[in-house]
């Protein structure tokens, strides 16, 4: 599969990334060359297997049950909030949202 | 008083327990060799005074004969991705720059609770997206080991985990930690002549460590020695509330085998025609037909697809690091750069916050996990990933571990790689199926290649049966006693 500019815009825009004009040549030549790798996994025949997204899946027997809900205080807000780079009224401060 | 900074975790309990120094002379000794090695670039941060505190604590049970912990005034780099409460946790990149996280990692909770001693935070690549330590916005470290044949030359000491790696190397610390997601532990290990060990797939708690990709990472030590390794894998090790993944459990406990009689060790064939080193193929076959000689069986094994794992890592691996790098948007924490509205703030934060090779992976995982390529890639991938599972459950009914080399080459220059990430990628050819397959996986280092560089043996276990790994590196360990050679080299 060869990438297009568009499919490079496409990717940035949905990871919140933005591309300089000077380096869509390289983004698009380096992302590329990954995709003719991934493409060979296509003519896998895997017609009869799983996905598998957590290598413990497989171990049944070592996945941990839901855990059942006991009330405990960890993060306080002045935890949580003291590493914002803006905050108002112990809140964070964001860009006006509603115009 | 022989060199402090020489000694295993073993020798460092043992010179307490009959007094011949302390935890406080320990950590003196090393924050000398930092100070006078800090160009190799190792740690993000050092602590060495308030780790001097700490070990005066431990001095006085040293001195009064008191029980001592198990990992009592060990000293200990730990990767900048591991949290510890206020003390600066960056991931090596601007996004997180000075970000103090409140509370600390359970690994290194574990590890402090145990007696040890941090010492200093060390140098990856950002987001432990690398194999070189190049990637971070501290700029590379660089690997303590020269080339005989160009001592000027500066090498990689790996990555993503080179900065622990050289920490160990260096004699900056006793121990460290690292994570390892597709050999991150490992080939570093290799690069510096150090024992290095990715723990099976959920038996180390991921809580305060910084998610690259959830399935696959995984916390483990990097030692002098196999008996370090262990020591450190038993407190580290264990189920933990605060991470749903660990493995319903116990903590790990080592066992000594008798011998290797009876031990069966695979050797893929698939991984003999992809060595081409001849000198790393040497020494790994060298190294099969020693521990023949003590006893174990050798079989020639098949993974029919494990040529296929690096690029089924290439789509799982940014799929889930798009996920967990969407949190980084500018606005709880880290550093935020101001735009005209909301999303402008988190394009450019993110933006300029991120270095190239994290840009390029997010954009290829969200763009695997967009709804036209999700099925097509994203699931083949996971499905593909099932196909490599079922065949080391194969290998695994006929042979108890799988030796290989842990990496293709030994460590290169500074800068050979960087400007071919594909070529970088390769660095992982042999160690990156153990996380897809969610296996245990060890390097032990055996000997040097002609120009001097320490090279590394893998051996790979079914899931959970880190006993036998450390049995068997203990036997090649025996055999090699390579911690003799990193002394006599690393001055």
């Amino acid at each position: 599969m060869s990438v297009t500019p568009k499919d490079i815009e496409r990717a940035a825009k949905l990871s919140a990334i933005e591309i300089s004009k000077e380096d869509h040549e390289l983004f698009i030549c380096r992302i590329s060359r990954v995709f003719e790798w991934v493409e060979t996994l296509q003519s896998i025949d895997t017609r009869d297997i799983e996905p598998l997204a957590n290598p413990l899946e497989n171990f049944p027997e070592m996945m941990q049950p839901i855990q059942t809900d006991h009330p405990h205080q960890t993060n306080t807000s002045e935890d949580i909030l003291r590493e914002a780079p803006a905050r108002e009224f112990n809140m964070f401060k964001v860009n006006k949202v509603i115009e | 008083m022989s060199d402090l900074t020489k000694l295993s975790i073993d020798a460092l309990l043992a010179g307490y327990k009959k007094k011949e120094f302390l935890p406080s002379d320990v950590v003196s000794a090393f924050y000398q060799r930092y100070e006078s090695n800090r160009h190799y670039n190792i740690f993000t941060e050092s602590y060495y005074s308030e780790a001097l505190e700490k070990a005066k604590k431990s001095d006085e049970k040293v001195r009064s004969g008191d029980e001592l912990l198990p990992l009592e005034g060990v000293p200990l780099a730990v990767k900048d991705n591991f949290a510890q409460k206020d003390k600066v946790m960056s991931a090596c990149s601007d996004i997180l720059k000075n970000f103090k996280p409140f509370y600390d990692s359970t690994i290194t909770s574990r590890l402090n609770q145990a007696g040890c001693i941090a010492v200093g935070t060390t140098n990856m690549d950002e987001f432990a997206m690398g194999s070189s330590t190049e990637n971070s916005v501290f700029g590379p470290t660089i690997n303590p080991w020269k080339s005989n044949k160009d001592p000027d030359l500066q090498l990689s000491p790996g990555g993503s985990s080179g900065g622990s790696a050289a920490a160990v190397a260096a004699r900056m610390a006793t121990a460290s930690i690292g994570t390892d997601t597709g050999g991150s532990i490992r080939q570093p290990a290799a690069f510096n002549g150090l024992v290095g060990f990715k723990p099976t797939y959920g038996r180390c708690s991921r809580y305060g460590i910084i998610a690259f990709a959830s399935s696959l990472d995984q916390a483990g030590p990097m030692t002098k020695t196999v008996s370090d390794s262990i020591k450190m894998f038993e407190v580290m090790s264990g189920k933990d509330t605060n991470d749903s993944t660990t493995a319903r459990i116990e903590p790990f406990r080592f066992s000594r085998d008798k011998g290797l009689n009876g031990i069966t060790f695979g050797i893929p064939v698939e991984f003999l025609e992809a060595c081409t080193n001849t000198e790393i193929k040497n020494c790994w076959l060298n190294t099969a037909r020693i521990l023949e000689t003590k006893g174990a069986q050798l079989k020639e094994v098949s993974l029919p697809h494990i040529g296929k794992a690096l690029a089924t890592y290439y789509i799982i691996a940014p799929a889930e690091a798009a996920s967990n790098l969407a949190r980084y948007d500018g606005i709880r924490y880290g550093v935020r750069v101001e735009g005209k509205n909301l999303q402008d703030t988190y394009i450019k934060s993110r933006s300029e916050g991120f270095g190239e090779e994290v840009k390029r992976r997010i954009m290829v995982g969200n763009f695997v996990l967009s709804s036209e390529a999700y099925d097509a890639y994203y699931l083949q991938g996971l499905r593909v990933r099932n196909l490599l599972f079922q065949e080391f459950q194969n290998v695994f009914q006929d042979v108890d571990m799988i030796i290989s080399p842990t990496t293709p080459t030994p460590a290169f220059a500074l800068g050979a790689k960087v400007s071919n990430p594909m070529e970088m990628y390769q660095s992982d050819l042999f160690t990156v199926g153990a996380n897809l397959a969610g296996i245990p996986a060890i390097s032990v280092p055996i000997s040097q290649c002609q120009v001097g560089l320490p090279m590394g043996i893998q051996l790979m276990a079914n899931a959970f049966h880190e006993n036998l790994l450390f049995n068997a590196a203990l036997d090649i360990e025996e055999e090699y006693q390579f911690h003799e050679t990193l002394h006599k080299e690393i001055q």
